[in-house]
């Protein structure tokens, strides 16, 4: 019986992109998810806005204690380029996360299994469709910050950003594929996704300096992907650290999404194996 | 040696379950341990579907039907034994089985509602690796069968129960896999569009597919199915085409009684009747408890007088009294003394 079936590195690229369009296109179909994308960021650096109004006053001149720890009276730019990091990281771990048991719930998440795409293709293409619109809602945050807070940039080395960014999606891709794992393996989503979440939040730096805290908290710190982005970033537009330092940061960064990413992959087969064997792929 | 689309080999899957708290012995309870059971799904099948043939795997809920597609279909791994489908291993070979099939689960489930119905057929192609100057004709072709040509850019949300079930039918066929797997494909459908899919499968099966059909409706499988494999709690308990399962109960007499007030002993009194060779109980209305009561005997007339007077002391009305043709559901009765529930 002659098959329609083409399988190549071509179609797997196509399929790759079939699964983002989808995400897509069902998001797009939800009135209130656009509303959501738009106006969820505009609250949630809302905080970042007003610690900056506190901190730095009518004249918003940085606070002496911030540049003792920071290095840098960029105030403004510290905060929002920290929040951004960790705003874009999270997202796309909670939609990629969310994504999944959504697809459970619904039945479809069987029906995605029962094709001869691999399940870390499928899962790639939400994180991909996932990281347009986190990057969507950054950018409001972004126009937000330049506009109404006067964050300002020294840029060192720019052409290092574009790498930066990638290596942060990658590594949130991988801990996407650790996170969907467990999820797929317990049927439950809140309270694993907000834990992962609340980590970066906390842990991260994004509103302070890492040399502020003890230094037993700092090692936490330093064990969360997140932190390399935010560092990374922070060291190519604010402190206009030169190429070697900021090569530091960025291998560092790569060593963590290596890292995350060979986790992600193996903790995601052994989980795919676990919920086959005990079959909670379909239930809702 | 003969190919068979679809071969089992002592095919078993049990799952772990938490034990219920009166089951656990004292110890147990104390220290909390071996609070784990385990339940038998699929219990050591053996099948052998040839090529073209529409097998019916019929049984009441909680048979084992669906789990034994999901093994066959690699949603799965079996706990014991094996499967073969289109020659591939289903644990060795996954993604050679899934392109070789095409499987129907929770029907309109399976599909994206805010897509339209050639969004998710075009959403599918990909998945399935067909080049997309393939699925566009392929497409068309697919809604045109299930009767979508018209309705293929609406929502699938739009669509009735039944038009989604035969879009979901268009998804298996995408790839035009050699074997079909539907799950209870007309469960909650309206009589015609229940009869217009089954007339869609036997197509199917006349283009030389081999399907596996899972059911509970025993009309569907003695219609449609070449050879039925009737599941009770996992095991195959009979095995062969609906006319030879029939045959086996053909001397005997059917009789049923629509009756109101069932009570829980009934069919242990009407068993002892002489003459009684099997009986069962279903309850159609539990509020008032009206159902049928299905007698299995040789001689009907004989034993009618003795039956209406053991209902009589049980305070059940009759309210209808059939002599029937046997179905698949008294070769069901016969082999496990129980009704489809």
């Amino acid at each position: 019986m002659k098959s329609f079936l083409r399988k190549s590195y071509r179609s797997n690229i196509r399929a790759l992109y079939a699964v983002m369009k989808k995400e897509l296109l069902v998001y797009s179909r939800y009135r209130q998810y656009m509303f959501f994308a738009i106006v969820s960021p505009l609250f949630t650096c809302l905080g970042a806005t007003a610690m900056y109004w506190m901190f730095t006053g009518p004249s918003r001149s940085s606070p002496t204690l911030f540049e003792t720890f920071t290095g840098t009276n960029n105030y403004a730019a510290f905060v929002f380029l920290g929040f951004l990091v960790v705003f874009y990281f999270n997202h796309t771990v909670w939609r990629v996360s969310y994504g999944i048991r959504r697809e459970q719930e619904q039945g479809t998440l069987e029906s995605n299994f029962l094709c001869p795409t691999r399940p870390v293709l499928l899962i790639l293409g939400k994180a991909l469709a996932f990281a347009i619109l986190s990057s969507f809602s950054a950018t409001i945050i972004f126009l937000l910050g330049w506009s109404a807070v006067d964050v300002y940039f020294e840029i060192a080395n720019a052409s290092f950003i574009p790498m930066t960014l990638i290596l942060v999606f990658v590594t949130s891709f991988g801990f996407g594929l650790f996170i969907s794992g467990v999820v797929m393996l317990y049927r439950q989503v809140d309270s694993i996704v907000s834990f992962f979440v609340m980590l970066q939040y906390t842990f991260c730096g994004y509103d302070f300096a890492l040399a502020a805290i003890p230094s037993w908290i700092r090692n936490i710190s330093y064990l969360l992907p997140a932190t390399w982005g935010v560092e990374a970033l922070r060291g190519i537009l604010i402190y206009g650290l030169d190429t070697a330092s900021i090569l530091k940061l960025i291998l560092t960064l790569a060593g963590f999404a290596c890292l995350y990413l060979f986790l992600g992959f193996y903790f995601l087969v052994r989980l795919e194996r676990t919920v086959k064997r005990r079959g909670g792929l379909g239930a809702y | 040696m003969r190919f068979y689309s679809v071969e089992t080999f002592d095919l078993t899957k049990t799952f772990e379950i938490k034990k219920r708290k009166e089951d656990l012995s004292i110890r147990e309870r104390l220290l909390s341990r071996a609070e784990k059971g385990e339940l038998v799904a699929v219990d050591h099948v053996n099948l052998k579907i040839p090529e073209g043939e529409l097998f019916g795997l019929l049984g009441p809920n909680g048979a084992g039907k669906t789990t034994t597609i999901r093994l066959l279909s690699t949603l799965l791994l079996p706990t014991e034994g094996g499967a073969k489908v289109n020659g591939y291993d289903v644990v060795k070979e996954p993604d050679k089985v899934r392109q070789s099939i095409g499987v129907l689960m929770m029907g309109e489930r399976s599909l994206y509602w805010r897509l339209t119905g050639r969004e998710n057929l075009e959403y599918f192609a990909a998945l399935h690796h067909i080049p997309p100057k393939m699925w566009e004709h392929r497409i068309h072709n697919l809604l045109e069968l299930v009767g979508l040509d018209k309705r293929g850019d609406d929502l699938v949300e739009k669509y009735s129960s039944g038009m989604k079930q035969k879009l979901a039918i268009a998804r298996c066929l995408l790839h035009d896999p050699p074997v079909l797997m539907l799950d209870e494909p007309t469960l909650g459908l309206d009589p015609g569009a229940a009869r217009s899919i089954r007339r869609m499968i036997r197509e199917l099966s006349d283009q030389g597919k081999a399907i596996i059909l899972t059911t509970h409706y025993m009309e569907e499988a003695d219609q449609l199915c070449d050879r039925v494999g009737i599941i009770h709690k996992g095991r195959i308990i009979a095995l062969d085409s609906p006319s030879n399962l029939k045959t086996k109960v053909k001397e005997e007499d059917i009789l049923e009684l629509e009756v109101t007030s069932l009570s829980d002993n009934l069919t242990t009194y009407l068993k002892d009747i002489e003459g009684v060779e099997e009986a069962a109980t279903a309850v159609t209305d539990p509020v008032v408890s009206t159902g049928t009561v299905r007698i299995h005997t040789k001689d009907s007339r004989g034993i009618l007088p003795s039956v209406l007077a053991c209902l009589n002391e049980n305070n059940v009305k009759v309210h209808n009294i059939k002599v029937l043709e046997p179905t698949l559901e008294d070769v069901f009765i016969r082999l496990t003394g129980e009704r489809f529930k």
